[in-house]
């Protein structure tokens, strides 16, 4: 297993790399917004990437909630973690193509806004797992994903509803995508998809160490303050 | 069932009776909330016109941060007496507690908005140009929705390091879509422009998930302290 | 195309916030293993590894390179038992860290130094 984890290092490193070589030169010119529409292909990839370690971590934290498994609730820390980082590269990748094009830093539309207010939340998770010193904190955790998870539709829909009210233009666009777009967007998704699943790979066998290590402490003081 | 009220409405006399005897906090609440209005009147100058589009978003920051002082203190003298030890190895039902706690805040944060909106009313001089009557299910539902979920993140917060910013910080973001709800059909009732339907079945709609998540998962925090 | 720039910044920023938190985690991960040789030998001292390979990389590389093998020397010691000698060697690794940054901050001064100098005296 621990000999795996170079390898798969190397492999996504190459994949990443192509998929640079394939969004930067082999993607199609976009029309209207020339060069700088390149940024979609890591703009895109890391909101799917993140959205899918949001829903793993809320996955893991009701199974965590039933089950009480330790071994979710590490999941779930993980997920909530590189998810935010993912999340993190979402927002600031968005404004940073929307200025060049539309010619604002942010608007509150749909996708963005909901992006934000996800970020929110996983960073108020975060806050509290670290805040939160009692044995309980996993089960509090699990119970905030759970709210956040109730609240997500919640934010959508009435920021598009807003939208319907107040229109402005669209990050991103909706329509239809050129074939050869879609597939350099593809195999970004595949590498970043991999970089994330080593990430948390990482992250959770750091965070066993860290149970392992505060579990040792734990018997040692039990049995006795020696020094 | 009949336990079930019959404990929430001991619960929640006791509280009112024990706030009415030493009325300092909702006193010094009371007073925090006028700041709050005046505050705010010199920060948004309220000229008339304007003041109408800005009044929705103004008046429900001002209920926020007064909801927030209110819901900070919530389960301090629970946690003084270790009520909560009691409650936990008590035959009652959790939900007793929270329902009772959760209907407390309520009139408490309702108490505030009674004295703020006239106030706001008088230094922006706003009329309402739309349905008036519809405020009244707005400020309902808006109110229950901060309390709601206020009570519960006050219950979370209890063990945790720095409690009184904890309660915010995890409040705010969950409640952004009701905050939402709540601005935009103040604004349209206040300006007569549209329909504010849309935001109070959506009001109405938060409120019923989140009652329900708190009502379903209260057990599980409450064990979790 | 000046909006070439913003695709440029774009790709930058993803991978320095990457960075970032792989940085973060390479340090915990340091840190654990500190605690761990701490435990062992009943002392803690400081590596500085992840200090020494982040100024090789971003500043000064030659005098990094002494940073980063007195810094990988600190651990071995400790095992082995040789406790003034880890200090010695954590000592010097941070030494030769902060000789780094002040190398390429030194560098950096007298690059801007010339530049100015050298828009200076072409506007006249």
């Amino acid at each position: 297993m621990k000999r795996a984890f170079p390898i798969l290092a190397a492999l996504t490193a190459l994949l990443l790399a192509y998929a640079f070589y394939e969004a930067m030169w082999v993607a199609p010119m976009e029309r209207t917004m020339g060069d700088v529409q390149r940024i979609f292909y890591y703009h895109v990839p890391s909101a799917w990437t993140a959205f899918l370690l949001f829903t793993v971590n809320l996955v893991a934290s009701v199974v965590y909630l039933i089950r009480r498994n330790a071994k979710a609730d590490a999941v779930a820390v993980v997920c909530a973690e590189v998810g935010v980082v993912f999340c993190t590269v979402v927002l600031v990748t968005g404004p940073i193509w929307a200025r060049p094009v539309w010619g604002i830093w942010w608007t509150w539309d749909v996708r963005l806004t909901t992006t934000l207010v996800l970020w929110l939340i996983y960073v108020s998770y975060l806050v509290l797992r670290r805040f939160s010193d009692s044995s309980q904190t996993p089960k509090l955790a699990a119970v905030l994903a759970i709210f956040g998870a109730l609240d997500v539709p919640l934010v959508y829909f009435s920021i598009w509803f807003f939208r319907t009210q107040h229109p402005q233009p669209v990050i991103g666009g909706g329509g239809s995508i050129d074939p050869r777009m879609l597939h350099v967007l593809l195999i970004n998704w595949l590498a970043f998809s991999c970089f994330a699943f080593l990430v948390c790979w990482a992250r959770y066998r750091l965070e066993w160490l860290h149970r392992e290590a505060e579990e040792e402490e734990a018997l040692a003081s039990l049995h006795g303050p020696s020094q | 069932m009949s336990s079930l009220r019959s404990i929430t409405l001991a619960t929640l006399t006791k509280d009112i009776r024990l706030e009415w005897r030493s009325r300092d906090a909702i006193n010094s609440m009371l007073f925090f909330s006028l700041l709050v209005v005046v505050i705010f009147s010199f920060s948004f100058d309220p000229n008339a016109e304007e003041s109408r589009q800005i009044a929705g978003g103004l008046i429900w920051v001002a209920f926020l941060f007064a909801a927030v002082v209110a819901l900070n203190q919530t389960w301090a003298r629970e946690l003084r007496n270790q009520v909560l030890d009691a409650y936990r190895v008590s035959p009652a039902p959790a939900n007793a507690l929270f329902v009772a706690k959760a209907l407390g805040n309520f009139i408490l944060v309702s108490l505030l908005e009674a004295v703020m909106a006239p106030l706001f009313m008088i230094f922006y001089n706003l009329r309402p140009l739309g349905p008036a009557w519809q405020l009244i299910p707005v400020a309902i539902l808006g109110t229950w929705a901060l309390v709601v979920n206020g009570t519960f993140f006050a219950a979370m917060s209890l063990r945790t390091r720095s409690r009184e910013i904890m309660l915010p910080l995890l409040l705010f973001p969950i409640s952004i879509p009701a905050v939402q709800s709540m601005v935009e059909a103040t604004r349209i009732i206040l300006a007569g422009d549209g329909s504010a339907r849309f935001w109070i079945v959506l009001l109405l709609t938060y409120d019923v998930v989140f009652t329900t998540a708190c009502l379903a998962l209260f057990e599980t925090i409450l064990q979790a302290e | 195309m000046n909006s070439i720039k913003f695709l440029y910044a774009a790709y930058i920023a993803t991978w320095l916030t990457h960075g970032f938190y792989l940085v973060s985690l390479v340090s915990r991960y340091t840190r654990w293993r500190q605690m761990k040789v701490a435990q062992s030998s009943g002392v803690y001292v400081q590596n500085h590894l992840v200090f020494a390979i982040l100024v090789t990389i971003l500043c000064c590389l030659p005098a990094g390179v002494p940073a980063i093998l007195y810094a990988a020397q600190v651990n071995g010691k400790l095992q082995a038992g040789d406790i003034a000698g880890a200090r010695t060697a954590s000592k010097k690794a941070k030494m030769w860290c902060w000789i780094s940054v002040g190398a390429s901050l030194a560098g950096g001064l007298v690059y801007l130094l010339i530049a100015v100098g050298v828009a200076g005296s072409t506007s006249r």
